[in-house]
């Protein structure tokens, strides 16, 4: 018991310590859907910022191993920051690390940092769960995909609006019990290659998510699709699960078996030998017997043989590049995903605006101007740029192909009926030609499922080559408007990932940050 | 006599052509074993090419310095025309061993440029001829001239080691193509100014004091 004084103190510190934290500058770092990174994959990188100055963020990932030795990748961005709360939000491609250090820092002091060992990384793509009974799908997802399953439980706010973020996502499952989410965040999860489950019959609430249906029970869309099943969540995964694509790192390394740009041939050595040779005799013997007319002569071959043998053998630019996109189409959309190989004869230091990633481990660094790397001399680096949507050329028509572009398509062919030639801009039928199979879909074809179709367009600068899966040919729609069965209340990832940390800067002076979790104080 | 005709002359000389003739030789082994053959695509051969070519040039340039330097303080007219003339025959091999390093350049692909080649070449011939000429100068002072032929290639050892010492390219022809630095520009260049300075002015000759 204290006496009505003290109490009255006691209560004024206690409000005086509240208010001045919620003063204090904070941040609060997360990375990957709901602070669920997947290793190798594009992960949506979400800061969040209170009352902190305009600062950068910088993330040290040691990507590399134990036989490479460390390879570094630095991402920095400026952060706005300023009074009330700020967001900032990215996408950034996460390798299996070493390490990961960020930190949030003006010149003059640090904000807030942390890290994450390299034990946390996971390379298990995601399922989320937007319910309020995560637990009761545990045993449908082992039984749909396997007892490795990782499930993630999310709230529609965590759900980002950028197909890239979705790129380590598996399957996101509504059944309507929780929030709604934004109906584009849902697009760009089944566009970014998810399959999205609406497990229903879902609340009016829900209604604008069945526009992705298109009327239908099953839709592609992009590179994913959506299902819609009131028969339980097996009967619904296990649809979900037969209407899985390979996966697009998969078909991109397929079409990039061979290299996209080859280095230039070196003259022979014989004949360079032999041309240098004769011009050293010419020289000598002119020098040796025709006097000053002689040299004079010299001088004039000198310039000769200097000019033809710089316009012979001088590659015609320093670097050499070659772009390729991988577009996964559906339903009149494509998650493109461009890759580009750069061929630098002298050693360079490269770099492209927009975020991109090395195909094979290399340092670089990324910040609000691009991605930056440095390569040797006479070595090419292959990037991947961050998928993005765009519109399809090829849609399913029934059972037919239509062309909706501007551009022909050429070189169709339909996995196990074989090549069916070209389609012009508007044509429903495509025109035979003699060409055969593009030789790069040699190593993509035996990957794809039975029915679905390959093209290529506007190969003159950079091929993109289209993929469109067959129609969805899942029976999902049986049960629809039943009510869904009974959960188990099983409690469901609910354990706080090093990947969210919040960092609290002390008011002024020495930084004073404090983490949550993996957190580590500066 | 004209000044071409005189050019000519010298590089016509036995001992010049016969030295020119083992210097294209060298270059055109080196290009050759450097040259990608076979199989492989990476040209490297200008790494090896360019600094073979500019180390030569500066020990010949060295070498004739110091075989033509003045033994006395007032050398003759006859002297500085055959120096100047020497100086020229060397600038010549400069340029007549040129399309070696534009081929080399041209199918390597460098990030140096070729232009830094060009500019350096010429320069390092005249520095590393003024600087023949006065080590031959000291030599003959300190009665030291039969050590000549060990102290012109030492002395250019010693500057390599120099510049490994530094960290820095100032003074090593053999670098100097691979790392272009401004401050290797400066010293030729200086090195450069003087040579031509000690072979252009004329130096009265002392006036005998009366009996």
């Amino acid at each position: 018991m204290c006496s009505s004084a003290r109490c009255l103190a006691l209560l004024w510190a206690l409000l005086a310590s509240t208010v001045a934290l919620g003063q204090a500058p904070s941040a609060r770092f997360s990375l990957g859907v709901a602070g669920q990174p997947v290793a190798d994959a594009w992960n949506p990188l979400r800061l969040e910022l209170r009352d902190a100055p305009p600062a950068t963020l910088t993330l040290q990932i040691d990507q590399g191993t134990l036989r490479s030795g460390e390879l570094p990748l630095t991402v920095s961005h400026a952060v706005r920051g300023g009074a009330g709360i700020s967001v900032f939000e990215t996408t950034v491609y996460l390798p299996r690390f070493a390490r990961l250090a960020w930190r949030l820092a003006t010149p003059d002091r640090v904000l807030a940092s942390g890290s994450v060992e390299g034990r946390e990384a996971d390379a298990r793509p995601l399922d989320l769960l937007l319910s309020n009974l995560p637990g009761s799908y545990r045993a449908a997802y082992a039984t749909a995909y396997g007892p490795g399953a990782r499930l993630a439980d999310v709230v529609a706010s965590d759900l980002p609006s950028e197909p890239a973020a979705y790129d380590g996502v598996r399957t996101l499952l509504i059944d309507g019990s929780a929030a709604a989410p934004r109906l584009e965040s849902v697009a760009a999860a089944a566009a970014g290659g998810a399959t999205v489950v609406l497990l229903g019959p879902l609340p009016p609430s829900h209604a604008e998510l069945e526009l992705l249906l298109a009327g239908g029970a099953h839709a592609r869309l992009g590179a994913g699709a959506v299902v819609a099943s009131g028969a339980g969540p097996e009967t619904a995964l296990t649809a979900a699960a037969a209407l899985a694509t390979p996966a697009r790192d998969t078909l991109l390394a397929a079409l990039l078996e061979e290299p996209l740009v080859a280095p230039p041939t070196p003259a022979k050595q014989s004949l360079v030998a032999l041309a240098l040779a004769a011009f050293a005799l010419l020289a000598l013997l002119l020098v040796r017997w025709a006097g000053a007319p002689g040299l004079v002569g010299v001088l004039a071959l000198v310039a000769l043989v200097s000019v033809v043998g710089w316009r012979a053998l001088r590659p015609a630019t320093p670097q050499l590049e070659r772009d390729l996109t991988l577009a996964l189409a559906g339903d009149g959309l494509a998650l493109e995903v461009r890759a580009r190989e750069v061929l630098t004869l002298p050693r360079s230091a490269l770099s492209y605006g927009g975020r991109a990633r090395p195909l094979r481990p290399q340092p670089y660094r990324v910040d609000d101007a691009g991605t930056h790397l440095t390569l040797e001399r006479w070595r090419a680096a292959m990037l991947e740029l961050a998928p993005r949507l765009a519109d399809a050329p090829l849609l399913w028509d029934g059972e037919a192909l239509r062309n909706v572009g501007r551009e022909p398509v050429r070189d169709l062919v339909r996995v196990g009926a074989g090549p069916l030639g070209d389609l012009a801009p508007g044509a429903s039928a495509p025109t035979p030609t003699e060409a055969g199979d593009w030789p790069r879909y040699a190593a993509l074809l035996p990957l794809l499922p039975d029915g679905t179709v390959v093209g290529r367009s506007a190969c003159d600068d950079a091929c993109t080559v289209w993929v469109l899966y067959p129609p969805a040919a899942v029976d999902a729609a049986d049960g629809a408007g039943e009510a869904p069965p009974a959960r188990a209340a099983t409690p469901l990832l609910t354990a706080p990932s090093p990947f969210v940390q919040t960092g609290l800067s002390s008011q002024g002076g020495a930084p004073a940050a404090s983490l949550q979790d993996a957190g580590r104080a500066e | 006599m004209r000044f071409l005709d005189a050019l000519a002359a010298r590089l016509a000389r036995s001992d010049m052509l016969q030295a020119l003739t083992l210097l294209l030789a060298v270059l055109l082994v080196v290009l050759a074993f450097s040259w990608p053959g076979g199989n492989a695509l990476v040209n490297e051969a200008w790494f090896s090419l360019a600094p073979i070519r500019h180390a030569l040039l500066a020990l010949a340039a060295a070498a004739f310095g110091a075989s033509l330097a003045p033994a006395t303080a007032g050398a003759g007219v006859a002297w500085r025309h055959e120096a100047r003339v020497t100086l020229a025959a060397l600038l010549v091999w400069a340029l007549v061993t040129l399309p070696f390093e534009v081929i080399a350049h041209a199918a390597s692909y460098p990030a140096v440029s070729l232009a830094w080649g060009l500019l350096t070449a010429p320069l390092t011939v005249v520095a590393y001829y003024g600087l023949g000429a006065l080590l031959a100068r000291g030599a003959r002072a300190l009665r030291a001239a039969w050590a000549l032929p060990l102290l012109v290639p030492g002395s250019l050892v010693l500057l390599a080691w120099v510049d490994l010492q530094l960290g820095a390219t100032l003074l090593n022809p053999w670098t100097a193509p691979l790392d272009p630095s401004p401050a290797y520009l400066a010293v030729m260049g200086g090195g450069a100014i003087l040579t031509a300075m000690g072979l252009t002015l004329e130096r009265r000759p002392r006036r005998a004091e009366p009996a």
